[in-house]
């Protein structure tokens, strides 16, 4: 899924969950990844995992994408249990619990709430610096986005990329990048000079709730 | 490839809370100079190269293993050796909000991906005024500073992992009652106890660090070529079309150039 249709679900999305106070979201989650990290019983974990899918049930949220998404980190995990000798299926699921307990919590959180508001309740702890990156990172996606989209398509018209022509391929994948990166600058220095101009102090004040 | 993709619970406590402890002393001081030195007008392309390596991670590779480019090598080029821990620790951070996983590890990614990016920043820095040669030193920097992140990461994971056997709960129970077995084995028969040990060994769960170091290098080599090639390019583009996003390097080459010529 992309972060401009998640950043959607989590603006436009009107279920109880999206009512509910961020911090109290965080300290939610908070909980929950220490209860994942600490806790080695696969009971006590596989019953905070259904507990999680009964919520994103209940929650009006997109069941299977989010499921989809929670999935996710499953494929790192299975990299680390191929590594280990003599693995028994306790360990097997108590792992998978931890990681599933833990990716399903963040894709609720992210679906349910917009990053400003995530960022906002960061700020009381981060340094200002990041708070600041954070905000224009966030702002940059959406605006360089359309330009990846428009060249990704572009490069489908004109033949596209291939298997069978791997060098060609990394080739245009290479100056396809290169371009994004120049029309990416560029529009930095536009971003910077007109908050500039609109009177920005190298700092971010939040006001959205 | 050289993200530290292990999911959060495998890691101990100590190693990942020291990760961001560094991470976190490291920004301190960065963040000290930044405003000494009035280099906020960088934060916009810091933030912009976050985004740029976010965004990269969703073009399409022609090659049957999925795979996504991360760009650090180019963002250490680009923003420098200490700015681009900022990026990358952003992107990090940004990933773990599309539930890609790993929260606890984002100050040990960070550090190895910054590591990374330095790196090639320096490798590139050299081959570049040694030979003049823009893709050969792009593709050699980004290969170089791969492999060493690899290593660095398997040291980690090694670090972290080495002690495994106490990670499951299962595991540890059945420990106990085989340390009980062994302590009545003791007292009547050596050799039994030699036996049981050899058994307890061949049935122990072990992180076997040879199998994820071959793993590794499996996927890992692919990723270094594919990562290196595309880096040479995107970097003798960049030099063909805005050679002024690479002046610096320009710039000590000229340098360097007049050195020679005057000795």
């Amino acid at each position: 899924m992309k972060i401009a249709d998640l950043d959607y679900y989590a603006t436009f999305g009107n279920t109880f969950l999206h009512k509910v106070p961020v911090k109290l979201k965080l300290f939610d989650i908070a909980i929950i990844l220490i209860s994942a990290l600490f806790i080695k019983n696969i009971y006590t974990l596989g019953v905070i995992y259904a507990f999680l899918l009964l919520i994103l049930m209940f929650s009006g949220i997109p069941r299977l994408k989010t499921f989809k998404i929670s999935l996710y980190p499953l494929i790192f995990a299975s990299l680390f249990l191929f590594s280990v000798n003599n693995l028994t299926l306790p360990t097997a699921l108590n792992l998978i619990f931890k990681v599933l307990c833990i990716s399903t919590s963040f894709a609720i959180l992210i679906l349910t709430t917009s990053y400003i508001q995530i960022f906002k309740a960061m700020s009381g702890f981060l340094p200002d610096i990041m708070v600041n990156i954070l905000f224009n990172t966030y702002r940059s996606l959406f605006i360089i986005n359309n330009t990846l989209d428009n060249l990704l398509t572009t490069v489908r018209l004109r033949g596209g990329v291939s298997i069978f022509r791997p060098v060609y391929s990394l080739k245009t994948i290479g100056n396809l990048v290169g371009f994004f990166v120049i029309k990416s600058i560029e529009t930095s220095e536009k971003m910077y000079e007109g908050l500039k101009l609109r009177g920005y102090s190298d700092k971010v004040f939040c006001s959205r709730d | 490839m050289s993200h530290i993709h292990i999911p959060d619970g495998i890691l101990p406590l100590w190693l990942w809370v020291l990760g961001y402890i560094l991470i976190g002393i490291f920004f301190i001081i960065e963040a000290f100079y930044i405003k000494k030195s009035q280099k906020q007008a960088k934060f916009s392309l810091i933030s912009i190269m976050a985004a740029l390596m976010l965004l990269t991670m969703s073009i399409p590779i022609p090659f049957p293993v999925p795979y996504h480019i991360n760009l650090s090598v180019l963002t250490g080029i680009i923003l420098g050796p200490t700015l681009a821990f900022f990026a990358i620790f952003t992107s990090n951070l940004l990933l773990v909000f599309i539930a890609h996983g790993g929260i606890t590890v984002i100050g040990l990614n960070t550090l190895v991906i910054g590591i990374e990016a330095s790196l090639g920043y320096y490798a590139f820095k050299f081959l570049y005024k040694k030979t003049d040669k823009i893709f050969f030193s792009a593709f050699t920097a980004t290969f170089f500073a791969l492999i060493i992140s690899t290593f660095l990461t398997i040291g980690i994971v090694y670090a972290g992992t080495h002690n495994f056997s106490t990670f499951s709960n299962s595991h540890c129970s059945s420990k106990g009652v085989h340390q009980e077995k062994l302590s009545v084995h003791n007292e009547k028969h050596l050799d039994n106890e030699q036996i049981e040990q050899q058994k307890h060994n061949k049935t122990e769960e072990k992180f076997n660090i040879k199998r994820f170091l071959s793993l590794m290098f499996i996927f890992g080599l692919i990723g270094w070529i594919l990562e290196s090639s595309l880096t040479g390019f995107i970097v003798s583009y960049i030099k063909r079309v805005k050679p002024d996003i690479l002046h610096k390097f320009e710039k000590e080459k000229d340098i360097e150039k007049i050195k020679n010529e005057n000795s």
